[in-house]
């Protein structure tokens, strides 16, 4: 049973990537073939060489997922911690819920007016901002189970024995937190990463993501980039995954 | 020495105006545009646009049809995953299927441009039928994308939404020691089926509550999938939404805005219902 379900889960997994790779090397993939007549890379080659500033998005969005991701991390580590510490903290948490009643997209469109008022719409640190705005409470939220009394007696201990906060940070809640760190990081970093709905709203077309120019190409029928742009997308949390389980939570 | 003070009141205000100043700003604004109140078309306050949008049958329609495929969608996709769950931790209860990772590492709008590839009359699925003999022209393949009953956006969801949960319910059984519970019920004399409905489904579904809600208001209002594999009539809500915003025609804004006001305060209710503290039985 447990062969079987494997077998059908990789089947129905792996298949829609396979489909991507081939469709980024098809030469001509025509009805009824199950396989493309001819393999070519050309596509590759133009799509980085000829398709509008392409290393460009994926710097672009590399850039955004990194930074938005380090900033909402760190952020959400150690409002979590103050949030802990609260007498209200239920209801603290609850409203890091609140963003989530919306879909990224009208959470976009409810904020535009103010990013347009600021002068931030259109911009990179608009986007930054929306982005973050969406992904801090994600980090209060997936940090907040970690926050248990041993971690905070242990802290206190720091303080006791003459530790400041620093140390108390780098010696102990440091090396406690590494793994949740790490998780957080990803986790937001794909929050950024995937982001189309906030990034199109508020960056009105002039922050070329890649999710964004995945959608051009989608919307231009040009099946061949689009795949290309969707294996560029989608490699990077595969590669996140692989390291995560290989590395840090085994 | 104590490190961090037990009340933070300015850190924790600050905490509170950014996730609540933005999209409050942003939903008053909405409401004062809705109301004619401010915005390039204000005349002054008028309740027109509202009752244009509650008796037209435009945001009524999308809210059921958003509200359908969310519920199809999560059905499905629950079902699946506690079959896979069941069936899985079975032979192996401490760890969930790596492969189940992998659907998690495809954003929205690649699962939907995937979905077209496999799903439209030219598709991967049609190829299959046409080899097999089932059918003889790409035409004969059932519409599974861009078709009025939301199927192919269904299944990209489903196919989105069951890794998510399979992995959610294998980390709750984990959690609350199932297999312990599972050999409890043998040493009661318990059958297999009995485990399965009796035990395992009511604690892994009263345990998911809160996400599976969540979950329904995600897919509710999904946007990219929609957006590339749905169908112009009816539409899905956030679809809808980014229609009426991004449309020219200026008279369409309020009423946009009317729609952003009314579902948000539908999905921040909704929410709210989940969240809210169990009552505890006498």
């Amino acid at each position: 049973m447990r062969k079987a379900i494997l077998t059908v889960l990789s089947l129905l997994f792996l298949m829609p990537i396979g489909v991507l790779i081939l469709l980024s090397v098809a030469e001509s993939w025509r009805f009824p073939m199950l396989l493309p007549q001819a393999i070519t890379f050309d596509y590759w080659k133009d799509f980085f060489r000829s398709s509008g500033n392409m290393n460009h998005s994926i710097g672009l969005s590399l850039l955004l997922a990194v930074t938005v991701a380090g900033a909402v991390t760190m952020a959400g580590f150690f409002t979590s911690k103050l949030v802990q510490k609260q007498e209200n903290k239920r209801f603290l948490l609850q409203l890091a819920y609140f963003p989530y009643s919306f879909s990224p997209v009208i959470y976009a469109f409810c904020v535009q007016f103010l990013f347009l008022r600021l002068g931030l719409s259109g911009t990179f640190a608009g986007v930054w901002i929306a982005q973050f705005l969406l992904a801090f409470p994600f980090a209060v939220l997936l940090f907040s189970s970690h926050w248990t009394p041993v971690l905070f007696d242990m802290e206190q201990m720091v303080a006791t024995l003459g530790g400041n906060r620093w140390q108390a940070f780098r010696e102990v809640l440091f090396p406690m937190s590494k793994s949740i760190l790490m998780l957080a990081f990803f986790q937001t970093f794909l929050i950024s990463w995937f982001d189309y709905g906030l990034v199109s709203v508020i960056g009105v077309g002039k922050i070329q993501t890649l999710t964004v120019r995945t959608y051009q190409f989608v919307g231009e029928s040009n099946v061949y980039f689009a795949a290309i742009a969707s294996l560029l997308i989608i490699w990077p949390p595969l590669m996140l995954w692989w390291v995560n389980r290989k590395f840090i939570f085994v | 020495m104590i490190l961090y003070p037990k009340r933070n009141t300015i850190a924790m205000t600050f905490y509170v105006l950014l996730l609540l100043l933005p999209i409050g700003l942003g939903l008053l604004y909405a409401l004062g545009y809705s109301l004619g109140l401010i915005g390039a078309l204000s005349d002054g306050f008028t309740a027109d646009h509202w009752i244009k949008v509650l008796t037209g049958g435009e945001f009524l329609g999308a809210l059921g049809c958003s509200a359908g495929v969310a519920l199809i969608s999560l059905s499905v996709a629950l079902v699946l995953a506690l079959v896979v769950v069941i069936k899985w931790t079975q032979h192996k209860p401490d760890q969930a299927p790596a492969i189940l990772y992998v659907p998690l590492s495809i954003p929205p709008i690649i699962a939907a441009f995937i979905g077209f590839q496999v799903m439209s009359n030219s598709g991967l699925l049609s190829r299959w039928a046409f080899q097999a003999g089932w059918i003889t022209d790409q035409a004969e393949f059932g519409p599974l994308v861009n078709d009025p009953y939301y199927i192919g956006v269904i299944l990209t969801q489903v196919m989105m939404t069951f890794p998510y949960l399979a992995l959610l319910f294998t980390n709750i059984y984990q959690q609350e020691n199932m297999v312990l519970l599972r050999q409890l019920s043998v040493t009661l004399g318990s059958s297999e089926q009995q485990i399965q409905t009796k035990v395992i489904i009511p604690v892994l579904l009263q345990k998911a509550r809160t996400n599976l809600i969540l979950c329904a208001v995600f897919l509710m209002s999904a946007y990219e999938i929609p957006l590339l594999l749905g169908t112009q009539s009816p539409l899905m809500m956030s679809v809808l939404m980014g229609q009426k915003f991004k449309k020219f025609n200026l008279a369409d804004i309020p009423q946009a805005y009317v729609m952003t006001v009314l579902y948000a305060f539908l999905m921040i209710g909704l929410i709210a219902l989940t969240l809210r503290k169990p009552k505890r039985r006498a």
